[in-house]
């Protein structure tokens, strides 16, 4: 088993003129929880993004489980990530016309075989067996990011990543999601997660402060 | 593919129709429309050429087949008429009739006498007024048709009876007038006899001056034919008589034309409604198609979605339109050539052909921004 489970090295991204990461290092290790956190324009967004495979560093190396994956092509971050990562976002993204269960179902299905006892019991992990056949539209925010987490979680992924998880969520749902993160921590799960709120950031093992694009600060608990 | 990702394939179509079904309708109606009028199109040029063709083929003959050297007595001999058909095929040969002249004796003066065959006489020259009737046999050797000038001459009429004399008088055949022709032309003033008792009357058996036929050929292709048979019977001068199958030829290639003109300003037209209809499509699913890249789908699994709705979106407007192509088709039919239109089978694989061609130029542009699209820019999007 690798020691770090992703170690950026020299990462750089440039937009045009504009440099969002400079000389990027960043290691995390198995079951390790890391939260990121840095103001507007800090390049959060974008290390997320290389990290989740949905972007890739202009220069530099990025190890994911030991494979550089930084020259990857799209269909190979594609397959990497739906092998090892798991995505979890602020507006939720669950297809409309899917009930719960269908938009877990939906990452079993790109990724291997659906199979709807699995998707179910990942339900009834996160509380929400009884709203199954509902659609987004009759779940609440907090019952959303709950599906969200439970679709993140259904290929067993190395890694959770999640951009501002509690963010759109009313205090009483931002306790319940970030108990599911803690439980997840618990149970060994490698956690990266982005945060504007230091509450949630010192839940972790460590935070990283970003500015300009670099690591300013590094709090470790 | 699994079974139940197989179920959840479907759901994923079935789900994504149903959430736009507006745009989606919008691109059937686009299909059904094109489909309409491009099948129109095509049923109305293959229906109306077939029949143009049938017609123009009743219309006289567009080949003659002569000896190479000019003589007024025949120096063909009959046997050509097989050489004939044996080289062009029969299957080609709408009509063949051998032609004899000569003068003949008749009770009150002389005429010229043509042997023909009339079976094969009758349908190259069917569309010559006749009273009464054509001789139907071939063998017939006891009835004639005389030109309309003669007739009056000689105050004959159908039914009348009359003989004629070989110019020695030594051979002679009483005939009935069974038709009286009214050409126009020379044919008035002369008498048509079955080729074998002209021979017996002129006193040339086995002997024709030419032979004059109806062969299914269009424009340029009757020149190739008539140096084909020269280069083949060396002994023949074949012209094809440009007055009938030329004509022929121009009018089938200025309809083709203006078909094609048309049918493609319509597809052209189709493909750009159908792209726009698509790119919105593909804009409106952006977030969608996201989150399905997001989750692991490859650019594979989004392509095939695009192409399931495609194909709906041009197989319901197909079969819509391709019955409503057909009514379009009579009105077309009726207003411009006076004729209804008979359904012709091959316009369906033609416009399914056509309509494929058109969803995918459609679908390039809509499907490589699909490609294109930057999955984290979307998802970050409010």
């Amino acid at each position: 088993m690798n020691e770090l489970i992703l170690e950026l090295k020299s990462i750089k991204r440039c937009f045009g003129k504009i440099t969002a990461l400079d000389d990027f290092h960043f290691n995390v290790k198995p079951g390790e929880w890391v939260s990121i956190m840095g103001p507007s324009g800090s390049g959060k967004t974008t290390l997320l993004n290389i990290l989740a495979c949905l972007d890739t560093p202009t220069s530099g190396d990025y190890l994911l489980d030991g494979i550089n994956v930084a020259s990857f092509n799209e269909d190979q971050r594609t397959v990497i990530r739906r092998e090892k990562i798991g995505l979890v976002f602020q507006q939720f993204h669950l297809i409309p016309y899917l009930t719960a269960l269908e938009n877990i179902l939906l990452a079993q299905y790109y990724h291997s075989v659906i199979d709807e006892d699995e998707a179910m019991a990942v339900l009834v992990r996160v509380g929400l067996e009884h709203r199954a056949t509902h659609l987004p539209s009759q779940l609440s925010g907090g019952e959303q990011q709950r599906v969200c987490v439970a679709r993140a979680l259904i290929n067993q992924p190395a890694i959770i990543l999640a951009d501002e998880p509690t963010g759109n969520l009313d205090e009483e749902n931002e306790a319940i999601v970030l108990k599911f993160f803690k439980d997840l921590h618990q149970q060994g799960k490698t956690i990266i997660l982005v945060t504007h709120n230091p509450e949630i950031g010192q839940e972790g093992d460590r935070i990283i402060y970003l500015h300009h694009g670099k690591i300013v600060e590094k709090v470790y608990f | 593919m699994n079974h139940m990702n197989f179920k959840m394939f479907l759901r994923l179509i079935r789900q994504g129709i149903r959430n736009q079904r507006n745009r989606i309708a919008v691109g059937v109606f686009c299909v059904f429309i094109g489909v309409t009028v491009v099948s129109s199109l095509i049923n109305l040029y293959y229906d109306i050429s077939y029949k143009m063709h049938e017609e123009l083929k009743s219309h006289g003959a567009n080949f003659f087949v002569g000896s190479k050297t000019y003589s007024v007595s025949p120096t063909l001999d009959q046997s050509v008429l097989d050489l004939l058909i044996k080289t062009i095929t029969r299957e080609k040969i709408v009509a063949i009739s051998p032609f004899l002249y000569g003068i003949a004796r008749l009770d009150l003066g002389n005429a010229v006498l043509v042997g023909v065959d009339f079976p094969e006489f009758k349908k190259l020259e069917r569309h010559w007024p006749i009273v009464g009737q054509w001789v139907s046999m071939s063998f017939d050797d006891r009835h004639c048709v005389v030109g309309r000038t003669l007739a009056n001459t000689m105050h004959l009429k159908v039914g009348d009876s009359l003989t004629v004399y070989s110019q020695d008088l030594n051979t002679h055949a009483p005939l009935t007038i069974k038709g009286i022709i009214e050409t126009g032309e020379s044919a008035d003033e002369q008498v048509f006899v079955n080729l074998p008792l002209a021979q017996r009357i002129l006193g040339l058996e086995g002997k024709v001056h030419h032979a004059m036929l109806r062969v299914e050929v269009t424009g340029t292709e009757a020149e190739h034919l008539a140096r084909f048979l020269e280069k083949t019977i060396p002994f023949i001068k074949a012209d094809a008589l440009k007055r009938v199958s030329y004509s022929e030829g121009k009018i089938l290639e200025s309809m083709t034309g203006l078909m094609t003109l048309m049918v493609s300003t319509i597809v052209v037209l189709m493909t750009l409604v159908l792209m726009t209809t698509l790119t919105a499509m593909t804009a409106f699913r952006r977030k969608e198609i996201a989150l399905m890249k997001a989750l692991g789908a490859k650019n594979r699994s989004i392509l095939s979605y695009f192409t399931v709705e495609i194909i709906l979106i041009v197989l319901v407007g197909t079969i819509l339109g391709i019955p409503a192509g057909f009514i379009l088709a009579q009105i077309f039919g009726k207003t411009i050539f006076l004729s209804f239109v008979s359904f012709r089978l091959i316009v369906i694989p033609f416009t399914l052909a056509i309509m494929s061609g058109t969803a995918v130029l459609a679908a390039i542009i809509p499907i490589r921004r699909a490609y294109r699209l930057d999955t984290a820019l979307v998802l970050k999007e409010e």
